[in-house]
């Protein structure tokens, strides 16, 4: 299945409402997580940490990209996810999900780098950067099943088509 | 646009803020908890200052008006103060109120309530002055409201002033920045942010200021 095909092809069924509170809700959950380690950057604060990671890895070079705090791209692009569900919410374009779940990729290859990061060049974790790994996570899982069950959907349509003919 | 997609809107800008807000709010509170307790070598203009905050010798004293000592000392800053001048020497008090004094916090409190009416430093004169009379008092406020009058404070603000959050903060950080700066009794002097021990006479106390003063060399 390509990326447009992924775009275009409408889902068979409405994706359910708790789907979408899921999403939402863990995107906001990600986005006030995203939002605080922002908030700490600008104020040249270490945030309290269970794990003694925290100060490592907010601190190293790894946290900034071009200037650009990764906290801060982590808040705009949970905020960009709940501005499109939101969306899809409110007008009733699937557009605005597929563009949301197909999203969830990319935020979820991020997520892996990050860690990766974390756990063979810094060697430190921070507890905060890893609620955001298992947030993006649990939004790409979610999406990789909707993509699925929809998928089973149009093949099982298929067949019942070519069954009727 | 029908009401329900504006009230969806308006709800979600609304949350987005709230966690936003809520985020800051929440952490300018604690960085602010946090950033009490200044070291002494660092002094804010929002410190008790006498004398030019230019001036090249500081002397800070973490004090405690009920304390014995720090009023025995109080006459000779005074001494020093102006004998050395305010070009050269600023004095900055910190509040380090002992435990075991029971009216210190009080005293510390009537000496915040004045300096909303900018009048601390002749508060501060006043306490140390007359220790004796208030020090066992068990209603040492009443004592201080009549100091406030003497020095010609609006008595109602001098009250409503008393023992507010803002006073209690702002001792408070004046002894967590001395507890982390290894004080602890009172009076501890510093000059220009490295504690002095054991100055027994006014001699000995001008004679560490003056060679604390930048020697201008041709």
């Amino acid at each position: 299945m390509n990326l447009r095909k992924l775009l275009t092809t409408p889902f068979q069924k409405s994706v359910s409402k708790w789907i979408i509170i899921l999403l939402i809700v863990v995107s906001a959950i990600g986005f006030a997580d995203a939002t605080f380690l922002t908030i700490e950057h600008y104020i040249n604060k270490i945030p309290p940490c269970t794990t003694s990671g925290c100060e490592v890895v907010l601190t190293s070079s790894y946290s900034v990209i071009a200037g650009v705090p990764v906290a801060l791209i982590g808040a705009l692009y949970y905020l960009f996810l709940l501005i499109l569900l939101v969306s899809y919410l409110d007008a009733k374009k699937e557009i605005f999900l597929r563009v949301a779940l197909l999203f969830t990729v990319v935020g979820f290859i991020f997520s892996v780098y990050f860690f990766s990061l974390q756990a063979f060049v810094i060697k430190a974790f921070c507890q905060y950067c890893l609620v955001s790994i298992v947030t993006s996570a649990i939004l790409f899982v979610t999406s990789v099943i909707v993509f699925i069950k929809n998928k089973a959907k149009n093949t099982q349509e298929n067949i019942t088509d070519n069954y009727s003919v | 646009m029908n009401s329900k997609r504006i009230l969806i809107w308006v709800s979600f800008v609304v949350v987005i803020g709230l966690i936003v807000w809520g985020l800051i709010a929440a952490e300018i509170k604690s960085s602010r908890k946090e950033s009490n307790g200044l070291p002494p070598d660092k002094i804010l203009e929002t410190d008790h200052i006498r004398g030019d905050f230019n001036a090249p010798v500081t002397l800070l004293e973490y004090g405690d008006f009920q304390c014995p000592a720090c009023a025995i000392y109080y006459p000779i800053i005074e001494r020093l103060i102006a004998d050395v001048g305010s070009s050269t020497l600023r004095f900055v008090f910190r509040h380090f109120p002992l435990g075991l004094h029971a009216n210190s916090m009080p005293a510390a409190y009537a000496g915040e309530s004045a300096e909303e009416q900018g009048k601390f430093w002749e508060m501060y004169g006043l306490l140390y002055e007359r220790q004796t009379a208030w020090e066992s008092s068990s209603d040492p406020k009443s004592i201080f409201v009549g100091y406030a009058k003497e020095l010609g404070l609006n008595e109602e603000k001098f009250l409503a002033d008393f023992g507010t959050e803002k006073a209690k903060n702002r001792i408070d950080a004046d002894r967590i920045g001395g507890t982390k700066a290894g004080v602890n009794s009172t009076p501890t002097f510093f000059i220009n942010g490295k504690q002095i021990k054991d100055i027994r006479s006014y001699d000995e106390f001008k004679k560490i200021i003056n060679d604390a003063v930048p020697k201008i060399s041709f």
